[in-house]
């Protein structure tokens, strides 16, 4: 028995996981690079406004994937009904 | 008379906390795991979202914040980053624990993975080593209670005395009504944490500057001090490899207390919402954050640099202020070492105990709640009261774990291809390369010890796992979805 493993299959998954990476990615390094400064903004150290903003878009990602009705199954796997040959087997 | 406000205050939160959580068992039957263990998954939303973001904030908020950032400065941040997205695998991954749970009756992490890959042997190393991390948290945060308790005090009450006390109030509480307990106090703790944050905040920022902008503060760093406003910072020790993998490895953790949480939400739906917003609540570390920036200038020779928030508010705040903070301080503390010692035990009956001795089910679930009494007596207890100098080295070993198991944690959620031998064999090697990196060559090229651990373990998962033979399709069939071939013309 083959079973698959889960992965963005439709271009809305996609767009999901490329908005959570693309969140992630502006918390690390390189884009954090861009803020490390002694400049102030909104009364603090750039890199401590930048960090804040993070908390925001980690947020806004969440509801934006909800909205997208794509944030991954929330239920246990069901027998999958269609032939389909895509994904990984577990062979 | 007036001093000992500040520890009335903090004591009353003591007796608050026993009473909500006391009442938070009623018309639940304790003697069992399902309701001791995971609160019968009756946790609204709301309880969820506080659940959850105040246990992952701890005692850090009022004393490892402000003290980074008074010996940092900026790196401080880092933390910021990483609870936020931590939620992300909240988000995504606790609906589907919550279905395992649901579903197959798990109620703790180790319960999982013996099920997904069919090895008690790896769920019991999975449970004793996520403990191991679990109990040193726990330990940390009740020298943190302690602390609280014997300076709000004015030293009357000993440190000895504190960790009895605060051990005996958490194990009132728990017992009676394991994680309901822990959700109804969270929820009373999250809230005095967040608005006792943002009170002393800004008197701190006011008390200083005279506005309630902190732009002062960090326009004199600006002229004498900039190294506090970049990376790699004061102590020149958080360059951008140290700042990205310690948060790429923080976030690849899922504390097994985590996971139980997730498991006592009401409903699937209700745990999406509340985590969607879980990082907003991490905003309240911000004007904590900015005392201990303040705290640079005010208590230049201050020993401690975790004490800088606490010494401030003896000091200088009023009574009722010092007093919150006292409270906000020993409840976030509390809320932190509550979970641990619950999913300890929880994860110590199930997942060693019931399958070393084969007990029932029933018999299990009314030992479950009584392990509470020897972890805090013969563990915790003694532990934070000796306060050894190798507490750090066996957190920093417990954190590994922790890291160490994200593969395993991949072939339950995404690979099927994964192995119990796989698991087994990255985890260990993974976690010998982070013992390394962490104590005797420490995180070379700045880059995070757990990191360097996962660059070997998980391709060594891979490998061996395609080496060896997977899972039953029966078990492999709780996780995945089947293929059905197509039929050949």
């Amino acid at each position: 028995m083959q079973f698959r493993s889960r992965r963005p299959r439709t271009a809305r998954h996609f767009l999901a996981l490329a908005i959570v990476v693309a969140t992630l990615l502006l918390g690390l390094w390189p884009v954090v690079a861009l803020f490390n400064s002694t400049e102030l903004f909104l009364g603090m150290p750039l890199l401590m406004t930048w960090s804040i903003v993070v908390i925001g878009l980690t947020t806004g990602a969440m509801l934006l994937v909800n909205a997208l009705g794509v944030h991954g199954t929330d239920e246990v796997p069901a027998v999958h009904a269609g032939g389909d040959t895509q994904g990984a087997e577990a062979s | 008379m007036t001093q000992y406000i500040p520890f009335a205050i903090t004591a009353a939160y003591l007796v608050a906390a026993v009473i909500i959580g006391v009442r938070a068992g009623r018309g639940h039957n304790m003697s069992t795991v399902r309701a001791w263990g995971v609160g019968d998954r009756s946790l609204n939303p709301f309880v969820t979202y506080l659940l959850i973001g105040a246990g992952a904030v701890s005692a850090y908020t009022f004393m490892g914040s402000p003290g980074w950032a008074f010996s940092r400065g900026v790196p401080v941040m880092y933390v910021v980053v990483y609870v936020s997205f931590m939620a992300f695998l909240a988000w995504y991954l606790g609906p589907k624990v919550w279905h395992f749970g649901r579903k197959y009756g798990h109620v703790t992490q180790a319960s999982t993975i013996t099920d997904r890959y069919e090895s008690p042997v790896l769920g019991g190393i999975a449970a004793a080593g996520v403990s191991i991390a679990g109990l040193a948290y726990a330990v940390l945060q009740t020298i943190g209670s302690a602390y609280i308790l014997n300076v709000m005090s004015f030293g009357l009450i000993p440190t000895w005395m504190g960790v009895i006390l605060v051990l005996g109030v958490i194990s009132i509480y728990l017992y009676r009504s394991g994680l309901r307990a822990i959700g109804m106090t969270n929820a009373l703790q999250g809230v005095l944490m967040f608005v006792t944050a943002w009170l002393v905040g800004l008197w701190a920022i006011n008390h200083y500057t005279g506005g309630f902008s902190a732009r002062p503060i960090f326009e004199r760093l600006q002229e004498d001090m900039p190294q506090f406003l970049t990376l790699p910072g004061a102590l020149g020790d958080m360059n951008y490899a140290f700042w990205t993998t310690s948060i790429l490895i923080s976030f690849f953790s899922i504390w097994q207390a985590h996971w139980i949480s997730w498991m006592g939400a009401a409903s699937p739906t209700g745990l999406r919402k509340a985590t969607t917003f879980i990082p907003l609540y991490y905003i309240m570390l911000i004007p904590m954050i900015v005392v201990g920036f303040i705290g640079i200038f005010e208590y230049p020779e201050i020993g401690n640099p975790d004490q800088v928030a606490i010494q401030m508010a003896v000091d200088n705040m009023p009574v009722l202020l010092a007093g919150l903070l006292g409270a906000g301080t020993l409840a976030a503390s509390m809320s932190s070492s509550e979970p641990q010692i619950h999913a300890t035990a929880l994860t110590y009956s199930k997942d060693i105990i019931q399958p070393l001795f084969k007990l029932s089910e029933e018999r299990t679930g009314k030992l479950t709640r009584w392990l509470i009494f020897p972890i805090m007596a013969l563990i915790i207890a003694p532990i934070s009261i000796a306060e050894p100098a190798s507490l750090v080295y066996i957190l920093l070993i417990g954190y590994g774990f922790s890291g160490q198991a994200m593969p395993t944690m991949l072939g339950i959620f995404f690979w099927p291809r994964a192995t119990k031998w796989g698991a087994l064999t990255g985890m260990a090697a993974g976690l010998l390369v982070t013992v390394l990196f962490s104590f005797f060559i420490v995180h070379p090229l700045g880059i995070h010890a757990g990191i360097w651990g996962l660059m070997v373990n998980i391709p060594l998962f891979v490998i061996v796992s395609l080496l060896t033979r997977p899972s039953s399709d029966r078990a492999l069939a709780r996780y995945f979805e089947r293929k059905q071939v197509a039929a050949e013309a």
